[in-house]
């Protein structure tokens, strides 16, 4: 693992409007894009969406290798499910391949499908390219605070997400020097068949978990020690605010859902 | 007599996990702590020290005798958020009390949970940052930074907390010698800008120089008084397995090969002290 290299998340420095737009609203017309997404059908609700996605990624002036690299892990997924529907359904015959037969439906089941997830984990990685990690979990924070009142400690929650996000290079790091220091003492932790490195893992992830409740123990009497009383009563520093770009970046996602809604569904 | 900052009162400590039998963490503690003063706290591994430590601001209770701070028992819950922003803490591994995403926003952590006001937090903020050269840092994320700007990190979120006394246990045992050396640099900033320090550490050279040092064994006072008069005694080095610092070795060595040396505890002191000799 090239750990200098590591970035948490997959944030692109930038300062389109989609930057500087309020997290919140972003967050907040993610959920809706994946709402919509899920209610259209036929292809014509999905290019509506694609090219208001494809605006959106334009308006950031996000390159393509950085989306290429945030669709990259999920590339697998995509494929497993276009070849399964594409061999699973019935109807019209296409084409016949020795044992394989591709039927029309599938065809067009499989594309739809791969099409849908392909703008699910866009819309998614749109986010977190134009927001920094903690911009996201403030934002977070700021939209669970109703859920306090039902009794969900959701500051809490917001910095546990803030703490997990702080240790992954931590723990990364650290992952990196056991290993080291398992192979110096003659473990195997790649190569080999299945089982042997099955067998690697366990050496690693017991210090692992060692450590990581050693950190959890000192970050407690740490924080514990700067005053930390839980969330009530603290200041909110960093100040979330709607502005005039909000609106306009609200109403521009809400025309083009509508659009896709009444070309995908209502027509 | 005014009240002494730090009060302990025959203090005992034993870890909940320990059956009666067995030893107590910490027996006996009296001690007795100004505003302003610079206590050196050492001895061996198990000693008791960084338990007293922990005494200091209430994360642990004392089981026998009383703490108390600015005249404040830690035994009383009310009392401990008070007592929490007079003692701040920095213990040694900086990795593990960084809490948030970013160097300015950790040291935001600690005003903003004393509840100030945003722009009180921001100008805290700013001079904690400035104050330890890290100004340039504050949009960083921790774990791109080399250890000493961690460890800066981790004091100027402490020292945002404007507390009275700083409790240091052992926290320049992870830097380079460069960055241990300009961390107690800070340390003896703050010392003379009236904080109470309460420094804890294995190298004798970083309390060679304090006005008193504390000595611990078996969770014991052993020693409570100058450097110059602890690090001399043979018997009492033994008794808690310390070490004097290397000036100090040196000058007793050379003192011992028939050289016109004067005993020393510090490398300048060290050298003017030898080239007084050479002169004579």
């Amino acid at each position: 693992m090239q750990i200098s290299n590591m970035v948490v998340g997959q944030f692109y420095p930038g300062t389109s409007i989609l930057h500087r737009v309020d997290p919140r609203t972003k967050i907040i017309a993610a959920c809706a894009f994946v709402i919509v997404l899920f209610m259209v059908n036929g292809f014509e609700g999905l290019a509506v969406m694609g090219a208001g996605l494809a605006a959106v990624i334009a308006l950031a002036g996000i390159p393509l290798s950085w989306l290429w690299r945030g669709l990259k892990p999920v590339l697998f997924l995509l494929v497993i499910t276009f070849a399964f529907q594409l061999f699973l359904s019935g109807g019209e015959e296409l084409w016949r391949l020795g044992p394989v037969t591709v039927y029309r439906a599938g065809l067009v089941q499989g594309a739809f499908l791969t099409a849908r997830l392909l703008l699910l984990v866009l819309s998614g990685s749109i986010l977190t390219f134009s927001t920094p990690p903690v911009l996201l979990t403030d934002a977070l924070g700021r939209l669970m605070e109703p859920l306090a009142k039902l009794k969900i400690p959701a500051y809490e929650l917001a910095l546990m997400m803030t703490i997990a996000l702080r240790f992954i290079p931590t723990l990364v790091m650290e992952v990196d020097r056991i290993i080291k220091a398992q192979k110096a003492r003659g473990a195997v932790t790649s190569g080999g068949g299945l089982l042997v490195r099955a067998r690697g893992i366990m050496p690693v992830l017991v210090p692992l978990f060692v450590m990581s409740f050693r950190h959890a123990d000192e970050l407690a009497l740490a924080m514990e020690s700067r005053c930390w009383r839980g969330g009530r009563g603290r200041t909110i520093r960093r100040k979330l605010a709607f502005s005039n770009k909000d609106a306009v970046f609200a109403t521009v996602v809400l025309a083009v859902l509508a659009a896709s809604l009444w070309m995908g569904r209502f027509r | 007599m005014s009240t002494p900052i730090i009060h302990l009162n025959n203090v005992g400590y034993r870890y909940p996990h320990f059956a009666e039998s067995e030893d107590l963490a910490l027996s006996g503690i009296d001690l007795r702590i100004e505003e302003g003063e610079f206590v050196g706290l050492v001895g061996a591994n198990g000693s008791g020290k960084s338990t007293l430590a922990r005494l200091l601001n209430g994360l642990l209770l004392p089981t026998a005798g009383e703490v108390r701070v600015g005249g404040l028992a830690t035994a009383d819950t009310a009392n401990l958020d008070n007592i929490r922003e007079t003692v701040g803490m920095v213990f040694q591994n900086p990795d593990s009390q960084i809490v948030a995403t970013s160097v300015e926003d950790d040291i935001a952590f600690g005003p903003e949970n004393l509840g100030l006001p945003a722009h009180e937090v921001e100008a805290r903020v700013e001079e904690a940052a400035r104050r330890f050269g890290i100004e340039r840092l504050r949009q960083s994320e921790p774990h791109w930074l080399s250890g000493g700007q961690k460890q800066r990190t981790v004091l100027a979120g402490v020292v945002a907390l404007r507390p009275r006394v700083l409790v240091l246990d052992e926290p320049t045992s992870m830097l380079d010698p460069r960055s241990q050396r300009r961390f107690r640099d800070f340390i003896d900033e703050l010392w003379r800008g009236g904080t109470t320090i309460i420094y804890i550490t294995q190298l004798m050279e970083e309390i060679a120089t304090a006005p008193r040092l504390v000595v611990m064994a078996g969770g014991s006072i052993a020693f409570d008084g100058v450097p110059a008069e602890f690090f001399p005694d043979r018997d009492l080095l033994d008794a808690t397995g310390m070490e004097p610092p290397l000036a100090a070795r040196l000058a007793a060595g050379l003192a011992a090969r028939g050289c016109q040396v004067r005993p020393a505890l510090t490398l300048p002191e060290l050298v003017a002290n030898v080239h007084a000799g050479s002169q004579t």
